[in-house]
C-alpha cells in the first residue's frame, strides 16, 4: 500500500481540501473538537471505530465468498477466519496476541467445606460466589474456608471493550451468516464487467475551491451498492450497542455520514436512482446479538441541501484555517470526550491532552 | 444441524467447550476443522438467545 497523500492544502496546511464524512462531521460537531481530533490527531477510545473496521473486513469476505459461488459454509467459515485474523496483533518478533483483552489467569474456591461468616452463620465462602474469580497466583486450598480451589484462565476485555469486543465480534459475525442464511434479501449490484459493487471508495471533486483556487474533494468508503426489493440502496453495515428501535434508525436522519454516502452514491451511481441508505444494523451484546435491516429514504431536494451545507462548513474550516482559530461549540460538551480537557485553563490543556489521548492521526485518502 | 430442536441445541451447547478456549489460538494455526468447532458453539448459542428471547415475548 503506497502513502496516501495529504489532504491538506499546499498552501496552509490546516485547510484541509480533501473532506470526509468523519472530519465534516467532527467540524459541524464543534470547531475545537476538529482541532483536536482531526488536526492534532488525539484519541478517545478507538473501540468502536475498530470494530467497525473488523465486522465490514469479515462481512465483504462473506459477501465476497457468496459472489464467488462458495457454499454458505463455505463463506461463514471465511468470514470467521477474517474475522479472527483481522483482531490479531503480531509484535516484531511475529508473537500473535489477541485484539481488545487478554487471557488472565484466576482461581476460585469450590466452597466444598462448611463455612461460617463473621456473624457466625452458616454461609458461602466469599471467595466461592458465582461468578467471582480472582488472579493468580491462587492457593491449592483455600486460605478461607479449607476447600480445593480450581484455576481456569479466563477471557477479559480492556475497559473501553467491555462490549465490542473480539468475542463479540466473532460472535456477531457467525450470528449475522445464520441470521440470512436462506435468503438474504439484500443482494450486491454487479456491474456490467462482473465484478460486485462492494467496498467501494471515492474520492468526487465538488466543484467548490477555497482561496488559493484548490478543489475541494469528498472521500469516503462505500459498503456496497446494493438491492433491496426492487430499488437500489448504498449499504451500511452499522454496529452498535443500542437497542435497534424506532428511535435509533430516526437518529440517521439527518445523519452526516449516511447523508455524505448517500450524495455521492447518488452521483456516482447516477443511473441506478439511488434510493438512499440500507443500513444493515447489528445491535452487539455480550450475551447476543440481533439484526435489522432498515431503509432510509433521501430525496434529491435534500441532497441538494447537503451540496449547500457542505459548501458552508467548507467556507467556515477555511476561516478558522486562515486565522488558525477553532472555537469551541459550548452547546455540544456535555456530549464531547474533549470536555474534561475544555475544562481546563487553556495554558495547561495540552498536558492533559498528552496524557489522556492516544495520537492517530486519521487520512480521509487512506486506503482502507 | 436443520433437524435438531432449540431444546436439543441447548442441552448440547451446555456441554460443550467454551468460546475462549477457540479465542487463544492464533488463527494462522487454526485448521477449518478448528472454526467449524467454534461456529457450532455460537450456533448453539445462538439457539439459546433464541429461545429465551421467544420466552420473554412469551
Amino acid at each position: 500500500m503506497t502513502e496516501a497523500p495529504s489532504p491538506f492544502s499546499a498552501h496552509n496546511p490546516k485547510l484541509q481540501v480533501a473532506w470526509d464524512s468523519t472530519s465534516l462531521g467532527a467540524l459541524m460537531f464543534c470547531p475545537r473538537y476538529y482541532q483536536h481530533t482531526i488536526l492534532e490527531g488525539y484519541r478517545g477510545s478507538k473501540a468502536d471505530l475498530e470494530f467497525g473496521i473488523y465486522i465490514h473486513a469479515a462481512g465483504e469476505e462473506y459477501d465476497k465468498l457468496l459472489l464467488e459461488g462458495k457454499s454458505w459454509e463455505d463463506a461463514q467459515r471465511g468470514a470467521v477466519r477474517k474475522a479472527l485474523e483481522v483482531s490479531s496483533i503480531y509484535d516484531d518478533e511475529g508473537n500473535w496476541k489477541p485484539w481488545s483483552g487478554e487471557w488472565v489467569e484466576v482461581w476460585h474456591c469450590k466452597g466444598e467445606e462448611p463455612y461460617k461468616n463473621a456473624k457466625g452463620n452458616a454461609a458461602k465462602c466469599p471467595y466461592s460466589h458465582k461468578g467471582k474469580w480472582f488472579p493468580a497466583p491462587g492457593p491449592s486450598t483455600c486460605g478461607e474456608c479449607g476447600s480445593d480451589t480450581e484455576h481456569e484462565v479466563h477471557w477479559y476485555p480492556y475497559e473501553d471493550y467491555k462490549v465490542k469486543n473480539r468475542m463479540t465480534l466473532i460472535q456477531t459475525i457467525v450470528w449475522y451468516c445464520e441470521e440470512y442464511k436462506d435468503d438474504h434479501p439484500v443482494k450486491p449490484y454487479i456491474f456490467p464487467d462482473g465484478t460486485p459493487a462492494v467496498e467501494l471508495s471515492f474520492a468526487v471533486p465538488i466543484d467548490y475551491h477555497n482561496k488559493y483556487s484548490e478543489e475541494y474533494q469528498v472521500c469516503g468508503h462505500l459498503d456496497g451498492v446494493v438491492s433491496f426489493g426492487d430499488e437500489y440502496f448504498i449499504r451500511d453495515r452499522k454496529s452498535t450497542k443500542s437497542t435497534l428501535s424506532k428511535s435509533h434508525f430516526a437518529g440517521f436522519s439527518p445523519n452526516i455520514q449516511f447523508d455524505i454516502y448517500d450524495l455521492f452514491g447518488s452521483i456516482i451511481f447516477k443511473d441506478l436512482h439511488i434510493s438512499g441508505i440500507l443500513v444493515d444494523a447489528m445491535q452487539v451484546m455480550v450475551g447476543g446479538s440481533r439484526f435489522v435491516l432498515k431503509p432510509l429514504y433521501r430525496s434529491n431536494e435534500r441532497r441538494e441541501e447537503l451540496i449547500e451545507d457542505i459548501h458552508y462548513w467548507l467556507d467556515q474550516a477555511e476561516g478558522y484555517a486562515e486565522k488558525n482559530y477553532w472555537p469551541m461549540n459550548r452547546r455540544n460538551c456535555w456530549i464531547c470526550g474533549f470536555k474534561e480537557i475544555c475544562a481546563k485553563d487553556p495554558s495547561s490543556r495540552k498536558m492533559y491532552l498528552e496524557a489522556g489521548f492516544e495520537k492517530s492521526f486519521w487520512n480521509p485518502l487512506e486506503e482502507r | 444441524m436443520a433437524d435438531k430442536t432449540g431444546q436439543e441445541l441447548i442441552k448440547e451447547a451446555a456441554e460443550e467447550p467454551s468460546v475462549d478456549q477457540f479465542m487463544q489460538q492464533d488463527p494462522a494455526n487454526m485448521i477449518d476443522e478448528d472454526l467449524d468447532t467454534l461456529i457450532g458453539v455460537l450456533r448453539r448459542k445462538r439457539a439459546e438467545f433464541i429461545a429465551k428471547e421467544k420466552e420473554k415475548k412469551g
